[in-house]
């Protein structure tokens, strides 16, 4: 299926109608372009979307369709080879390299696949890192850090080296440290691929609670339709071009028609 | 942009404390790494040392010194026997005036111990004077009856008498004067003795002394300095280049291994970025981890380079006059010249650990150039 870009904004117009209010992150028309030698990869090909504040957004691609890529976009890791990002209505484009590394520390939660917990530190120190990174004295950095380990259910393991703790138990102190700067928006890319299904729908569950309790933005990317249930929103990308926006009730319907 | 602020720069403080912890824990890769420092750094501190100890450029070691002295006695000894050739059978004696040099004394023990060496034991060895172990007292008179030679020792002007009557009953005349080997006298005869002042002392020199000196010692002792002094140049040259090899070693060593480091840590250094990290701090964290790495390397390396030196040196010295082992320790610890070993320690360090941050600059900029996006590559 071929999906032109005009075609796509109006099926994003069609996600954007579910509810109202602002929006924390606005991806315009993004292309990115990766060139290797003489290879060119189009990794994105003109993607919009508009992420409501407090939603939970699950972007949905097979391998490769470029999920991990638009996440690089919209959570300012990365520039565009043509195309507007928007966090918060700041074009991230303007932003000079300070004023990103003070978005990343503040404004956005990365959560990764592998964790990417700093492996010479315990869990309390690689939540206390961000605050660090944004000038918080150590000993209030220590006290905040003990909180949100609670808040994930993790304070007894905060001396603990990562490598002692299970995939799970990890994850959850990502989680902790992506929410160290208290963010508005937490992206996480295929946060259980690395993990079995139960604690998989342990940190989906924990998502969804952070959601509600903090009215943190959830945008986590998967492949893994069982993930999808608790989203607001679902973003199908295949190919580097979003295809659909939907709600887990149409998936389901879906799902129901293809069975 | 009201919504986006500045990131602010941390302080110091914390590049260090997070580098030390990144140290402690890939401890095995940082001890490889100081290793290298401490071999280069040790290079660099025993070639200062050896200067010191043995020295003998415009810093004159205490081994050096030593060396000197054992020369002087040297020179002594062939001028002996050059004029004597084999001191068996032959008569010697010995005017000791005032106190003796260090030289003299050796000079005098080595006598001595001639004197109990059957084979080369000479006819006799008379002193007067000091009296010296070995040596029998003669009268001043007598000193010089039979005599193949004349030594005048010590620092003294007590040595008055007449020249003539010293060497009245000498076939050949041979005067050696120890308190500046300088040989006096050495001739046929006695005829053409002259009085001359030397060294404020009225001594007796023979005419062509000088020339005569020259014909023994000159022309042989010049080729032999110079021949010194090429082997110094060159040894010298030799030591300069080795030390810069490895020097360049040590640094291409903390390149390769910061680098490998770097790499390994992509994904952490992308991470961090994510949290916020500015480029600077990624910058000074992998400076500060080679600055620490360099100063421990260069400290444990100066120690090394200094002590292993003295030690050997210590071990392997032989006293001059007795050839014996065991005095070292307190010759090359009692003398070497500990101002300017600190001095050797202090700029051993300083090079070292500047060296590190030098081969740092590479390998940090490599890694303050990641971007973050890094971190989210699940392939690296
Ligand atoms: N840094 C990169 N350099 C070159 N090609 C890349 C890079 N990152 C991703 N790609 C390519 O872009 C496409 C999309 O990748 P990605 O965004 O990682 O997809 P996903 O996360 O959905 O698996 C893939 O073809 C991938 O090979
Ligand atoms: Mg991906």
């Amino acid at each position: 299926m071929v999906v032109t870009k005009d075609q796509v904004v109006s099926l994003f117009a069609s996600g954007a109608d579910l509810s109202q209010g602002d929006y924390v992150i606005r991806a315009v028309d993004v292309r990115k372009i990766y060139r290797m030698g003489d290879t060119e990869t189009h990794a994105l090909r003109g993607a919009t979307l508009d992420i409501l504040r407090g939603e939970y957004m699950s972007i949905m691609g097979p391998s490769g369709s470029g999920k991990t890529t638009f996440f690089n976009m919209i959570g300012g890791l990365g520039k565009p080879t043509t195309g507007k990002v928007y966090i918060d209505q700041v074009d991230i484009a303007q932003l000079d390299p300070y004023e990103l590394a003070w978005l990343r520390c503040r404004k956005v939660g990365y959560i990764f696949q592998a964790f990417n917990l700093i492996q010479v530190m315990s869990c309390l120190e690689n939540v206390m890192l961000p605050m660090a990174f944004a000038g918080v004295t150590s000993e209030d950095a220590r006290d905040k850090a003990m909180e949100i380990l609670a808040e994930v259910g993790l304070e007894d393991r905060a001396l603990h080296k990562p490598s002692e703790m299970s995939g799970g138990q990890q994850q959850r102190v990502a989680i902790a440290r992506a929410l160290a700067n208290s963010p508005a928006i937490l992206l996480a890319d295929e946060p259980t691929a690395n993990l079995d299904l139960r604690t998989g729908e342990e940190i989906i569950e924990l998502f969804a609670r952070l959601k509600e309790t903090r009215g943190v933005t959830i945008i986590t990317a998967t492949h893994d339709k069982k993930m999808l249930k608790r989203s607001d929103r679902i973003v199908w990308i295949e190919d580097g071009l979003i295809e659909r926006v939907t709600t887990p009730e149409e998936m389901n319907i879906e799902v129901g028609e293809v069975h | 942009m009201e919504n986006i602020g500045t990131q602010v720069r941390l302080p110091i403080s914390t590049a260090v404390a997070i580098a030390l912890q990144g140290i402690k824990i890939r401890l095995g890769r940082a001890l490889v790494t100081i290793s290298g420092v401490v071999l280069g750094i040790a290079f660099l501190m025993s070639v200062f040392t050896g200067e010191l100890i043995s020295g003998t450029g415009y810093i004159k070691g205490a081994m050096a010194q030593r060396e000197e002295l054992n020369n002087t006695v040297k020179t002594m000894e062939s001028f002996v026997s050059q004029a004597l050739g084999s001191p068996k059978d032959k008569i010697i004696g010995i005017i000791v005036a005032g106190d003796l040099e260090p030289s003299e004394q050796i000079l005098a023990k080595r006598l001595a111990r001639l004197t109990q060496d059957s084979k080369q034991a000479p006819k006799e060895v008379r002193a007067v004077g000091l009296s010296l172990p070995g040596l029998t007292r003669a009268e001043i008179s007598d000193i010089g009856k039979d005599a193949s030679m004349l030594i005048v020792m010590g620092n003294s002007e007590a040595f008055t008498k007449s020249f003539d009557d010293l060497t009245a009953g000498m076939e050949q005349v041979y005067v050696l004067d120890t308190y500046k080997p300088v040989v006096m006298a050495s001739e046929e005869s006695a005829d053409n003795v002259k009085m001359r002042t030397y060294a404020g002392a009225p001594v007796v020199v023979l005419e062509n002394s000088s020339q005569k000196y020259e014909q023994l010692y000159g022309a042989q002792q010049q080729e032999f300095l110079k021949e010194q002094a090429k082997k110094a140049e060159s040894a010298r040259f030799r030591t300069v280049w080795v030390m810069i090899i490895s020097l360049l070693v040590t640094i291409i060593g903390i390149t390769n291994s910061l680098l490998m480091s770097v790499t390994e840590r992509f994904k952490e250094i992308g991470t961090m970025k994510c949290l916020g990290a500015l480029s600077v701090f990624i910058r000074q964290l992998f400076l500060i981890e080679s600055a620490l790495i360099g100063f421990t390397g260069s400290f444990l390396g100066m120690l090394v380079g200094a002590l292993l030196p003295m030690l050997m040196y210590s071990i392997s010295y032989r006293d001059p006059a007795t050839g014996a082992l065991g005095a070292g320790f307190g010759v090359i610890f009692g003398t070497i010249n500990y101002s300017l070993l600190l001095a050797a320690g202090f700029s051993a360090v300083v090079v070292g650990t500047l060296l590190a941050i030098m081969a740092a600059i590479y390998p940090a900029n490599f890694a303050a150039r990641m971007v973050p996006a890094m971190a989210l590559r699940s392939n690296v």
